[in-house]
């Protein structure tokens, strides 16, 4: 059974999970998903709606920026970009998630 | 914006779109992988979560960002009106800077002036519920007098037989000595008080504990309290300071405890300490009445019904015991007799503050007004365009707010230096109820002030510029005529302004003619040089011994000792006791002249007792026969000296010298000498006739002696050299009232200082109006006729003409000003007579002088708009339109 990651738990991971979705360039709710699922493999598998407040409020606090577009169907849809603060901080987020791992694989193999 | 259902918010929509898409577009992707509709819905939505939730949320946090959004676009907003109004403000440096100077000392002198009523007025008393504290007096039919003290028996009448009082408390006072190990003696103003003074008055000491039932009785021993005062400038604020003994009066005395701050204010001033009174019902008595009563009034009485029990009282009493004969009461709330004076003068001062700023925000509008009109062309551009009146205000706010706080912090420098300079005038009475300082409330009122200034400042400009004809203002660009509406009532404001100006001046002028005129009156003695300072010379150590008189060794030796070692000072030139310095009226006594009788008409002389160097010091001059001197001693035969109008008022004849006087039950002594009248009533009243004994002759019955020295240079520096002098004679003496004579003269002349001090202030804002007053209106006539100006440049006036043209313009102005000034000071000077001296309110000089004045200063501020006027380029001013 996938474990279910909701907008309650390891928020702060869907927080550098969105980030890192957006990095390449702009993405409407849905394709920033699938991005996230795809991209895991599957191993990680969000409640759908939970996206959208992370979403909203990473727009709020001037991370992400957002404006009305069209799909390649023709369909209207809210892009999502990053903005400068936004790029900065998945940096910070990205070192700082790696130097956590660092120490839990370190800490693992010692005790391995 | 409130958003309901019937004004639905676009961000509920755009929340809802955004989900929807997402929702329809897994929908569709199931559809596509062959799931049915209905299905592929369901199975979408159930995959999505809590619909309503996230719509919820997601929904709080967009309005959240909107409202984020909206704070930061005001916060620019603002930002850049500060700046826009900061660079006009500096590119208008001239203008700026006299609005600057106009407001910073109408705030000023504002603030100072709050300063002086919160300091006297509008702190509260140290007391609980002071305003239900009456004080009980008696008053006196035979002789009229409204206030007098009570006998201590009369208190135990007004405490047990009324029902008006929670707690009535009495209090008497002294005057002793403080000595102490290693510390100078001091003289306190001591008062005995009765156990319940802390509870009538609902006061807690601040340290130790008060004067209580056990203090009274005395089984404690001598205890006393200090004041706070007394604590903080004679015992350096040592919390080790209770507990300790000191030598109070020549008896051990154990500090007990430290009253707070101003708790002895209902006292008067003067009073450093208090002690308890010892007094029982046994022991007390009708007279002598040297006690003062307080009482509060108990809950729900009011001070009428108080007075009626009181004087019923009284009544009573008058029946009962004959020594209250003709003794009335009269119970007076302990407010009204601190501050009663002083109401009137600070609700005057409030007033007279609130006329100047209304006129100085009108005359400052009218200073602005010329910037706007050039503007509002501008201004009606934009509010045409959209720019939006709103914010168009804002922008003239911000400037506006900006210039009042740059005026507040001159003003607080203006404020500073008003307070310091007009500190020494303030009469020490008003001083008393609290001294005026520069604290965070007068600081706080100088900003609440500023900013209200600003807004009103920002707001008026904007309203008349908006009753601009926008279509006129685009069209032609050419204004209506100077002589309508808001620039008559500009030209009638200075005028006004120049009027009050005048007033203010012609009263200066007469109240620094009266100060002159004192300063030259001839008191017949001379002040500069002489220090003065006062002992008093306890009846344990020197006794009167009456059966002796008039050799009472102590007395005597005190009084050659002390002489003899302050003249041996470097830079004494002569020293003297007396029993009162020349400026100390003293007492009268009746005397009998030998072979006349008694004539009640004559009138009582005032008695000086002094010793012969007191006509050296004082520089006293003699007109006939001669000085008292050494030789005048208690062995030789009595002689006294009498002053011109006692010489003039007994002997008529001049057959003064060689007749014979005596009073106070002695035998007769002989006139050897007159001498020219001194003014001890002051400089305004005539001198009484006062006759001189020397002090080797006739000792003083009370303790009491002032030492006058005069000085070769500035007298206070020969205090500590003379008090040494004074404690080698006698250790355990403390020296009191240290002054110079010179001071002594400037606080009798207090009222007439303060007074003229307070209209030098109003008079100089007021000059400062008027001369912008007249710049501002020229300045605006000036550049709402530019173009006419150009156009008759342009056809070959002469510039000087356009000049003396406008210069005409603000002398009429003035001159009108001025005229009525002049006719309402001729007015308001009837209501400085009672202090005026040597000048009468219908004297020409100050009239002449401050016309001159204003005419001179209307000249100045003319000129510069004037100059300007003519200074336009022909080609300019068409070309600006």
């Amino acid at each position: 059974m996938t474990p279910r990651i909701d907008s309650t738990s390891l928020y702060g991971t869907l927080n550098l999970l969105v980030l890192s979705a957006l990095s390449s360039g702009p993405l409407h709710g849905l394709a920033i998903m699938r991005q996230i699922v795809d991209g895991s493999e599957e191993a990680l598998q969000v409640e759908e709606g939970a996206l959208y407040p992370a979403l909203h409020r990473l727009e709020r606090d001037g991370l992400l920026q957002a404006e009305w577009g069209r799909t390649d169907q023709n369909r209207r849809a809210r892009f999502y970009q990053l903005t400068a603060r936004g790029r900065k901080q998945l940096e910070r987020e990205r070192a700082r998630w790696m130097r956590h791992t660092d120490v839990v694989r370190r800490l693992i193999h010692e005790e391995g | 914006m409130r958003h309901s259902s019937s004004n639905p918010d676009p961000l509920d929509r755009e929340v809802r779109d955004e989900l929807d898409f997402h929702v329809g577009e897994r929908a569709r992707e199931l559809m596509a992988e062959g799931w049915g509709r209905a299905e592929a819905w369901r199975e979408a939505r159930l995959r999505f979560g809590d619909v309503e939730r996230i719509h919820r949320e997601s929904g709080r946090l967009r309005r959240s960002a909107r409202a984020r959004a909206r704070r930061r676009g005001k916060m620019r907003a603002l930002g850049q009106d500060v700046l826009l109004a900061v660079r006009e403000i500096t590119r208008q440096r001239g203008l700026s800077a006299i609005v600057v100077l106009t407001l910073g000392l109408g705030i000023g002198f504002a603030t100072a002036l709050f300063s002086v009523v919160d300091g006297v007025l509008l702190r509260p008393l140290p007391y609980v519920d002071a305003d239900r504290l009456v004080y009980l007096w008696q008053n006196d039919r035979a002789t009229g007098t409204e206030r007098e003290p009570i006998g201590s028996a009369d208190f135990y009448d007004f405490r047990d037989r009324t029902r008006s009082f929670e707690g009535v408390a009495l209090w008497g006072m002294y005057s002793a000595s403080l000595l102490r190990e290693g510390v100078e003696p001091l003289q306190l103003g001591v008062a005995v008080v009765t156990a319940d003074l802390d509870r009538v008055l609902g006061i807690e000491p601040e340290l130790g504990r008060g004067i209580g039932a056990e203090e009274v009785e005395g089984r404690l021993g001598e205890v006393v309290v200090l004041t706070h005062e007394l604590w903080r400038d004679g015992f350096g604020a040592d919390p080790g300071a209770v507990g300790t003994r000191v030598v109070v009066d020549g008896v051990e005395t154990e500090i007990i405890g430290v009253l707070p701050a101003r708790a002895a204010v209902l006292m008067g001033e003067g009073v450093h300490a208090w002690r308890p009174l010892r007094l029982t019902p046994a022991s007390a008595t009708r007279s002598p009445h040297a006690y003062t009563a307080v009482a509060r009034l108990a809950g729900g009485v009011a001070v009428e019904h108080a007075q009626t029990e009181m004087a019923a009282l009284a009544r009573t009493l008058e029946a009962e015991v004959p020594e209250n004969v003709n003794r009335g009461a009269f119970v007076e709330p302990v407010d009204r007799y601190l501050r009663g004076d002083a109401r009137g003068v600070m609700a005057g001062l409030l007033g007279a503050v609130g006329v100047l700023l209304v006129l100085t925000v009108l005359n400052v509008t009218n200073l602005l007004l010329a910037r706007t009109r050039a503007r509002a062309r501008e201004t009606a551009v934009h509010t045409a365009l959209g720019a939006g009146v709103a914010r168009t205000m804002r922008r003239n706010l911000a400037a506006t707010t900006i210039l009042t706080l740059v005026s507040a912090a001159v003003g607080v420098g203006v404020a500073w230096a008003t307070l310091h300079a007009m500190l020494g005038m303030i009469p020490s009475s008003l001083l008393a109820l609290g001294a005026p300082t520069l604290d965070g409330a007068a600081l706080g009122f100088s900003v609440v002030l500023a900013l209200a200034l600003g807004v009103v400042l920002g707001i008026a400009p904007v309203t008349s510029a908006l009753r601009l004809d926008v279509r006129g203002a685009l069209g032609r660009g050419r204004g209506g005529d100077a002589s309508t509406g808001p620039h008559r009532m500009g030209r009638f404001l200075v005028g006004a302004q120049t009027a009050l100006a005048t007033v203010l001046l012609v009263g200066s002028g007469l109240l620094a003619s009266t100060l002159y005129n004192l300063s030259r009156v001839d008191l017949g003695f001379e002040t500069d040089g002489v220090l003065r300072m006062s002992t008093s010379l306890p009846d344990n150590r020197y006794p009167s011994d009456f059966p002796q008189y008039p050799d009472w060794p102590e007395k005597l030796g005190f009084v050659r000792e002390t002489i003899e070692r302050v003249e041996r000072l470097p830079g004494v030139l002569a020293a003297a006791l007396t029993t009162n310095h020349p400026l100390d009226p003293g007492f009268t006594n009746s005397i009998s002249i030998e072979g006349r009788p008694p004539d009640p008409e004559r009138g009582e002389p005032t008695t000086r007792m002094i010793t012969p160097g007191y006509f050296e010091v004082a520089r006293v001059r003699l007109l006939e026969g001669r000085l008292i001197t050494e030789a005048d001693d208690h062995q030789t035969d009595g002689v006294v000296l009498l002053n011109r109008t006692a010489a003039e008022r007994y002997f008529p004849a001049g057959d003064a010298m060689g007749a014979r006087i005596a009073f106070w039950g002695l035998g007769f002594r002989e006139i050897v000498g007159i001498i020219e009248d001194e003014r001890v009533h002051g400089l305004r009243e005539a001198a009484p006739p006062a006759f001189y004994t020397s002090l080797l002759q006739t000792p003083p019955a009370g303790g009491e002696l002032t030492l006058m020295v005069r000085t070769a240079g500035v007298p206070l520096e020969w205090a500590r050299p003379v008090r040494d002098a004074v404690a080698a004679v006698d250790p355990q003496l403390a020296v009191f009232n240290v002054t110079s004579m010179e001071a002594t003269l400037a606080g009798a002349q207090q009222r007439e200082r303060f007074v003229a001090s307070l209209i030098g202030v109003f008079a100089l804002m007021a000059l400062v109006l008027a001369a912008t007053g007249v710049y501002g209106v020229l300045s605006y006539i000036v550049s709402r006729r530019r173009r006419e100006m150009g156009i008759r440049l342009a056809l070959g006036a002469q510039p000087a003409g356009l000049r003396s043209m406008i210069l005409g313009q603000g002398m009429w102005i003035a001159g009108v000003g001025v005229a009525g000034g002049l006719v309402l000071a001729r007015a308001a000077a009837s209501i400085l007579e009672g202090l005026l001296f040597g000048v009468q309110g219908g004297t020409p000089a100050p009239y002449a002088l401050s016309a001159a004045v204003l005419l001179a200063v209307a000249f100045a501020a003319s000129a510069v708009p004037a100059w300007r006027a003519a200074a336009v380029a022909p080609a300019d001013s068409l070309r600006s339109e």
